[in-house]
């Protein structure tokens, strides 16, 4: 090879070599660049929806955001350390902290459903928040809750309504009756005089599969409807039964210091933190009705008495 | 035997050499500052996420159950002397219960009730602190032992 044509080749593979690098470099940026807007874009999305999630907490309310396109939203509980968390588009979970969400594993749509209910026990425990996309449709005796009017009656209805005013003492436990794939779930409930609701609810999961679990309250029979399967459904109570401790400790507090108190009934605190002890000791997924019957009579007696009320 | 190159062989490669390390220069110091004015957007976004979040959280702290006021199961707009006291007393130290206020709360730096001259304030979460700016709301003040209201002032001290 002679001189000229060394140095022409030399030119032609340096060339080559170094586009080559650079053009690597490029994509590399440009591939790491996207990603990097996609992984911010969720995690700005998903901050914001918690920011919204918290002030819809804060009160009872029903309404539809709307996102513009389409988003994916993921829920999961966890049962190892009772959390939820969410994802957007599939990218960065986010924990949920201090909100107890009711909702499908995965919703797909441009606008999705949210609406709030407060779960008294008898105490405001927490606003659940309610999450779906999905049109559920109902049969049965459906109970007299205003949110359910939301939703269309049809034969061919994904969840079930039954009234079921004898409803025994071990309701949580037992076998679910077979209704073979025709409903997603089937909603056993009994309303007390006092318009609360218990009752239990059995999961089908298709080919015969069927789970049950209990519930307490009108906003835990609501939010039974949009959780897919009965282990969501238990991990979410847990979550709900944590905050009623805490929720329950303060109520415990305020009794304890309003004991002091002069007025007629002034017995009542104590025996208002004796029932409130009694509440956060029970099974977590089984609240008992008379304990919650009990701290309302205190309650009301205390108010009666003129004394000053603990909720 | 090696192969001698010639000078004007030498100064191609020299100006292609060069034209390549300006080049690389040029890319990287756009790379830079194309980086930065990024970082300084999503610091932008971070601080008003942070905004939000702390002002949503003025709300959220109005609508506990911890620290709202009610009388037979029926709530007013007012938080509660005695379950804001009992929560600064016993429940916010509770180890059951420090961690999950905690993570609920995040990054803020405090959080308390003011209340009028010679009254304690009430502390929820953290210490009142220096550094960062606060973010407050007028609340209402409901004291059950002797039926009294009191104008305080709840505040929350941030990250930024």
């Amino acid at each position: 090879m002679n001189r000229k044509g060394f140095a022409v080749m030399f030119d032609w593979i340096f060339s080559l070599v170094a586009g080559i690098l650079i053009f690597s470099f490029l994509i590399y940026f440009a591939v790491q660049h996207t990603d990097l807007f996609g992984k911010i874009t969720s995690k700005v999305v998903a901050e914001e929806l918690d920011v919204l999630f918290s002030q819809y907490e804060t009160t009872e309310t029903k309404s539809t955001l709307d996102f513009g396109k389409k988003v994916e939203l993921e829920f999961k509980c966890d049962d190892q350390d009772n959390k939820q968390w969410f994802k957007v588009n599939g990218r960065d979970g986010k924990r949920v902290w201090g909100k107890i969400i009711f909702s499908p594993e995965k919703i797909e749509s441009q606008k999705i459903n949210i609406a709030t209910m407060s779960w008294d026990v008898p105490f405001r425990v927490a606003n659940f928040v309610f999450l779906w996309d999905k049109q559920y449709t109902l049969i049965g005796e459906i109970p007299d809750v205003d949110l359910l009017d939301n939703f269309q009656n049809s034969n061919t209805a994904n969840i079930r309504f039954v009234d079921d005013p004898g409803l025994s003492d071990d309701y949580g436990t037992g076998e679910c009756a077979d209704f073979g794939d025709q409903h997603e779930k089937i909603i056993y409930y009994k309303k007390n005089l006092d318009d609360s609701y218990v009752g239990y609810i059995c999961f089908y999961k298709g080919e015969g599969e069927v789970q049950r679990s209990s519930f307490y309250g009108e906003a835990m029979m609501i939010g039974a409807m949009f959780v897919d399967g009965v282990e969501d459904f238990d991990c979410i109570k847990k979550i709900a039964n944590d905050r009623l401790r805490i929720v329950a400790d303060i109520y415990d507090e305020k009794s304890n210091d309003l004991v002091s108190l002069q007025c007629d009934f002034s017995g009542g605190y104590t025996q208002f933190g004796d029932e409130v002890d009694d509440l956060k000791n029970i099974d977590p997924l089984n609240i008992n009705q008379i304990n919650v019957d009990q701290l309302k009579y205190i309650n009301r007696n205390l108010i009666g008495n003129g004394c000053a009320s603990v909720y | 035997m090696g192969v001698q190159v010639s000078t004007k062989g030498q100064l191609e490669i020299g100006v292609t050499t060069m034209v390549l390390i300006v080049f690389i220069v040029l890319l990287l110091f756009s790379l830079i500052l194309y980086f930065r004015f990024t970082y300084m957007e999503i610091e932008e976004t971070k601080a008003t996420l942070l905004d939000q979040k702390y002002n949503s959280l003025l709300s959220v702290i109005i609508g506990m159950p911890e620290f709202r006021c009610s009388r037979g199961g029926v709530e007013s707009e007012c938080l509660d002397a005695v379950k804001l006291r009992a929560f600064d007393e016993d429940i916010r130290e509770d180890n059951e219960h420090k961690e999950y206020y905690k993570n609920l709360f995040g990054n803020v730096k405090g959080i308390w009730v003011e209340v009028p001259a010679g009254t304690k304030e009430f502390g929820i979460y953290g210490n009142e602190g220096s550094s960062g700016g606060v973010y407050s709301v007028p609340v209402s003040l409901y004291y059950p032992e002797s039926r009294t209201y009191k104008i305080g002032i709840l505040k929350i001290r941030g990250e930024l």
